[in-house]
């Protein structure tokens, strides 16, 4: 029985050694640790030559195995293998390009890396190489003076600055990065000059890119050597000040995952910087959200919220929440904090702010947030400006926006006031919602005490009144819409039904994952599984109803003019101070 | 046919409708009505009085007493002096000996006991015993029944040589429709455009025409009523009421006897429309004006647009009632002090329910047609009668110029030129400057505003429409519309354009020099006082067709206005308020 060295060797004859070592892989035929193990004894041995094998291994599935999962096989083996560095170098560069702006484009380096460190000849050979045709090989600097430096560090220290003043951009960009990459954890502390190579970068550069790998790799030796620290601080803050967003990008990356290992001045400094975050870097801003969380776990919340506040203010027109990542649903589960950010951001008044608490809250049709203000946050003198704030932006979601007006009520005993709230819980918004909103006032009255208590009963006592005049009046046919008028805006509603359904499906993630039947007739779908061995199950699926309830405005009808006139009203309303 | 007509007949009620109805059904028989009915007075138990001879027989009297509906033992005798009992005994007792005209007093009188449907059995006996006893000398009596009247009906207005069978048909389905008022009203349009051609017409023909619209339309109305829908029966009786004037502006002599049939058949649909007017306000506005949002709410709209295109419909309508109701106290003599008391009331009623109708349903305050301000026109005229409303009408304009502008700025629905009503409900179209620019291309709104806000001395109003016109509508044409020559053929009838815009001026000068600027305008064209509804004294006619055709009103109209600025309106002041003409 052939073994899987025999195949390997068999496929390397016919050419197909990447897709027999591929399949060898899966954990029900060899696992990879075999496979591995097996190429790199047949390389060792002169049986097979991986590198060159490997080298033809292409991104595109219609020719090649699984290209991520085959060439997983070449990283692990390739720290464990000898081969000429050259053949090596073009192996490695064309497989780490060929994997495009994949995440996981740069494991192959991590592999390189190893692979030169096997060997002191291996990197000093690389490094030639690569001065030789930097347009080709300058991608792999780093890996090279990583496991360079642990064979001698001075010399790689020597050549990585040297490069820093290539007359090369590319290059300067590859070797400022790589400074971080310099193994410091031998021997006595050498970052002084690398400190200084940094300081001179930031001193003569202006490329933002090298600016970014300044900070990246000042704090990389910050994290080393912390004698440095004052230095490397402002090396960090120079650079910041000096780059735009992909220094800023460094700079958040630091907020989000080193946050606790930078000095504190230095996070002033960075949460300063990050407030000019561009809207249109998605990742940077995901990156500042996590960092917010962190700040935010971490007894900084403070910071957080007036960093978030920055972000929001200087970016008006974008909806920034939607890129903090999982800072949002933080936030959404700390009711305190949302409570905070709502009374202090609708008293606020600014619009940026307001509409970023309505995203934040996010509500859903049907699933409405109920919202308390934080008495903390605001005298009660102020409630009716922040009733009218969270009327407003909370206009379309009623009962979260009565949730607030009656916590609103619960904070003052003053008569005028409460009269202020009680009558702008009716109108706008029990004379707009005569269903749930109602049905929520009516239930929350009865877990209400006090003035509090006889506000809201006024407000229900004054829809109810309202609506009592209203069911006086007998149909009257002659006042009603003609028929051409009701066929017309059906028409026009339908064709606006038809539109939002087709470009709510588009983005639907179903519609491009699976097939799509239109069923005329019937409750129930019949289908016909075909299982692996030939049999065949019938099934029956009953079909579902799916839909959601939402409750129109009435004043959107009755007054449409009137009510976007009364809401944008409260929304421009600044406080009096 | 008859069918229908007996239904309608016995729909009547004998105040202004079959006691109406009657006196040109005799006169289309041929008889000669020398006897009216006439508001407040009844003489001595007969309600309409003619001589004459039916179906070739002997000239008689025929005296009617007229009830309502069906005929019950209650109705023939009852403590009432109403009672068709009392009538009759009035009528022989009272009336013959006393007030029959003397030429007539050699006749034979015929009694004629006249109700809209049937005499019911518990009645027949004491009715026949009645006339039994009292049939004597030259005194008989016959009953005019639902179905005699019907018969009637049929043969003299009706018949086939004088109302087509298509004419027959679209009313037949004028009432088959009457709960879809749109397609009601287009059958009996039909029906009207067929019986008011009459320009070849003899004086015998347009009586006839005339006559035949004034029976045909209190069909429609009495129909309407029943089904509990007038809104078809009220636009057809502007229609009917334009057409018929019409017809009777033609006949200005009223002493020949074409003119006075003529005008009575133009009375008795100026009538049927007064009944229709105080049925659809009574049962649809009056009754709902002071709830918050009532109107609004009972009009029941798939969306905002319903709400808002009926709300000043129906303050158009509301206006014009309250107009009606001021022209009838213009037209007051001296004597009549009560009935101008009453007319006051109603200009009164009319003014307070606009006034509530605005303050509950605040869609009033954002037009969406440019075109609503003919409405609007309407109720501000109506409420500049009395000094008291000014307040109110300058609240209300500033607020419309307010949300204009806010909604024009925020692309919400702002006023525009367009009319279609599918072209509506896409309004506006966000993001489309040219779209905006073209629906905001010309307007009648605006500048009318202004020119309200001149006759106040509204500052902040007119110069709201001043920034209005100068940061934002700079593409818009303002102007106003007067009468021209051709006005006259053609503004009853709407058979074609007429009339002329007025553009060149500006509203960026003192309100003074705009009003003398809009006003001289007026002097300038004198065609508006050759209209025959204003030379006639009948100028609510002219706000009818301009209403219904939806035309601008004529600011001849307001000239008056601008010299002398009434304090209130009293009933002793009755030209505080009158047409210039």
């Amino acid at each position: 029985m052939p073994t899987l060295r025999d195949d390997l060797i068999e496929a390397d004859r016919n050419g197909s050694l990447l897709r027999v070592a591929f399949e060898a892989s899966s954990p029900d035929r060899h696992g990879e640790d075999a496979t591995v193990a097996a190429l790199v004894s047949l390389h060792t041995e002169g049986a097979i030559d991986a590198v060159a094998a490997f080298k033809k291994l292409k991104n595109d599935t219609s020719s090649s195995p699984d290209f991520f999962l085959t060439r997983y096989l070449f990283e692990k083996a390739l720290p464990l293998i000898d081969a000429p560095v050259a053949d090596v170098l073009d192996c490695v560069l064309r497989l780490y390009r060929d994997a495009g702006r994949d995440l996981a484009a740069g494991n192959i380096l991590k592999s390189f890396s190893g692979f030169c460190s096997r060997n002191d000849a291996y990197p000093k050979s690389a490094l030639q190489a690569i001065e030789h045709d930097p347009d080709s090989f300058i991608d792999l600097l780093g890996p090279v003076i990583e496991a360079g430096s642990r064979f001698d560090r001075q010399f790689y220290t020597d050549q990585v600055i040297r490069l820093c003043r290539s007359e090369r951009i590319d290059v300067r960009r590859r070797s400022v990065y790589s400074i971080a990459l310099i193994d410091l954890s031998q021997g006595p502390m050498m970052s002084g000059p690398l400190v200084s190579s940094l300081e001179e970068t930031i001193a003569t550069e202006t490329d933002d890119q090298i600016l970014a790998s300044t900070i990246h790799s000042a704090f990389e030796i910050l994290k080393k050597d912390r004698s440095k620290e004052a230095r490397l601080s402002t090396a960090i803050l120079r650079a910041l000040e000096k780059g735009n967003e992909q220094s800023i990008h460094a700079g958040a990356l630091l907020l989000a995952f080193s946050a606790a290992e930078l000095p504190g001045p230095l996070v002033g400094d960075l949460l300063r910087h990050m407030r000019r975050a561009s809207p249109a870097n998605g990742n940077t801003l995901s990156l500042i959200g996590t960092g917010i969380g962190e700040l935010i776990k971490s007894g900084r919340q403070e910071e957080g919220i007036q960093l978030l506040e920055a972000l929001i203010l200087a970016n008006p027109d974008s909806r920034i929440t939607d890129n903090l990542g999982g800072l949002i649903s933080k936030l959404r589960r700390d009711t305190a904090l949302l409570s905070k950010l709502l009374t202090r951001w609708l008293l606020r008044g600014e619009r940026p702010l307001c509409e970023a608490i309505q995203s934040i809250v996010g509500n859903q049709i049907g699933n409405e947030v109920r919202l308390n203000v934080d008495a903390n946050e605001m005298p009660p003198a102020h409630a009716p400006f922040v009733a009218r704030k969270a009327i407003a932006y909370f206009f379309l979601f009623p009962i979260t926006a009565a949730s607030v007006v009656i916590s609103l009520m619960r904070m003052t005993n003053d008569l005028p006031v409460l009269n202020v709230l009680g009558n702008l819980l009716l109108n706008p918004l029990l004379l707009s919602y005569t269903g749930s909103a109602r049905h929520y006032v009516q239930k929350q009255s009865e877990s209400e005490t006090g003035k509090t208590k006889e506000a809201i009963d006024a407000a229900l006592k004054g829809i109810d009144d309202y609506l009592n005049v209203l069911k006086t009046i007998e149909p009257l046919p002659a006042l009603y819409s003609s028929e051409a008028q009701r066929e017309a805006y059906q028409r026009h509603m339908t064709l606006d039904m038809t539109e939002s359904f087709r470009v709510a499906e588009k983005k639907s993630v179903f519609y491009g994952i699976f097939g799509r039947q239109t069923v005329l007739y019937g409750r129930k779908a019949i289908n016909y599984v075909h299982g692996p061995n030939g049999q065949v199950a019938r099934t029956e699926t009953e079909l579902q109803n799916h839909g959601v309830d939402m409750e129109i405005p009435r004043m959107d009808n009755i007054d449409p003019a009137g009510l976007d006139y009364m809401l944008r009203s409260f929304k421009v309303e600044t406080l009096k101070s | 046919m008859k069918l229908i007509i007996k239904d309608y007949l016995a729909s009547l009620k004998e105040r202004g409708e079959l006691d109406a109805v009657l006196p040109d059904l005799l006169s289309e028989i041929g008889l000669n009505v020398y006897s009216r009915p006439a508001r407040g007075t009844r003489q001595d138990g007969v309600d309409v009085a003619a001589v004459g001879s039916i179906d070739g027989g002997p000239e008689k009297v025929y005296l009617f007493s007229i009830k309502p509906g069906n005929l019950s033992r209650s109705d023939w005798v009852s403590d009432s002096p109403q009672s068709l009992r009392a009538s009759l005994i009035d009528i022989v007792d009272s009336y013959v000996p006393n007030r029959l005209p003397v030429e007539h007093r050699d006749k034979d009188i015929v009694i004629c006991i006249t109700i809209g449907g049937d005499v019911q059995e518990q009645a027949r006996t004491l009715i026949t015993g009645y006339t039994d006893q009292n049939t004597k000398g030259k005194i008989s009596f016959e009953e005019w029944n639902g179905d005699k009247l019907a018969d009637l009906i049929q043969s003299s207005f009706l018949q086939e040589e004088l109302l087509p069978a298509n004419g027959r048909a679209h009313l037949r389905k004028a009432l088959a429709l009457l709960d879809e008022p749109d397609a009601a009203y287009k059958h009996f349009a039909a029906l009207v455009q067929s019986l008011s051609t009459t320009d070849s017409q003899t004086d015998t023909q347009r009586t006839t025409a005339i006559r035949q619209l004034s029976i045909c339309y209190w069909i429609l109305f009495a129909w309407a009523r029943d089904a509990g829908n007038v809104e078809a029966a009220y636009r057809a009786g502007e229609l009917a009421l334009l057409h018929g004037w019409n017809i009777v502006k033609q006949y200005p002599d009223s002493g020949k006897k074409a003119a006075r049939d003529i005008e009575a058949a133009f009375f008795s649909i100026f009538s049927a429309y007064q009944q229709t007017c105080n049925e659809f306000l009574g049962t649809n506005v009056f009754l709902h004006v002071e709830k918050l949002h009532g109107v609004s709410v009972a009009i029941r709209g798939s969306c905002s647009l319903d709400i808002n295109l009926k709300l000043f419909d129906l303050l158009g309508r509301l206006a014009i009632d309250g107009l009606w109701d001021y022209w009838g106290v213009v037209k007051c003599k001296e004597d009549e002090k009560e009935l101008r008391e009453l007319r006051l009331q109603g200009v009164q009623k009319c003014a307070n329910a606009i006034r509530s109708l605005i303050d509950n349903n605040p869609a009033l305050l954002s037009p969406t047609k440019d075109d609503h301000i003919i409405d609007i026109s309407f109720a501000v005229s109506l409420l500049l009668v009395d000094a008291q409303n000014h307040d109110f009408i300058r609240n209300w304009l500033g607020a419309v110029v307010a949300r204009s502008r806010f909604a024009y700025v925020a692309n919400g629905r702002y006023p525009c030129v367009l009319q279609a009503y599918s072209d509506l409900l896409t309004h506006p179209k966000r993001g489309d400057q040219e779209y905006r620019e073209n629906t905001t291309s010309a307007s009648v709104l605006y500048p009318m505003i202004a020119l309200f806000a001149a006759l106040l001395e509204d500052k902040d109003a007119y110069e709201g429409v001043m920034a209005f016109k100068k940061e934002n509508l700079g593409h818009c044409t303002f102007q106003f519309w007067y009468p021209d020559d051709r006005s006259e053929v053609h503004f009853y009838l709407n058979a074609d354009a007429h009339g002329a815009a007025f553009s060149d001026f500006s509203i960026e000068q003192p309100y003074s020099s705009f009003l003398d600027r809009v006003f001289s305008e007026c002097d300038q064209t004198p065609h508006f006082k050759e209209l025959s509804a204003v030379k006639f004294g009948w100028w609510p006619i002219v706000l009818i067709a301009c209403r219904h055709y939806r035309l601008p009103m004529p600011l001849q109209l307001l000239k008056g206005f601008k010299s002398n600025l009434p304090e209130s309106v009293s009933s002793d002041d009755p030209d505080s308020y009158d047409v210039q003409t």
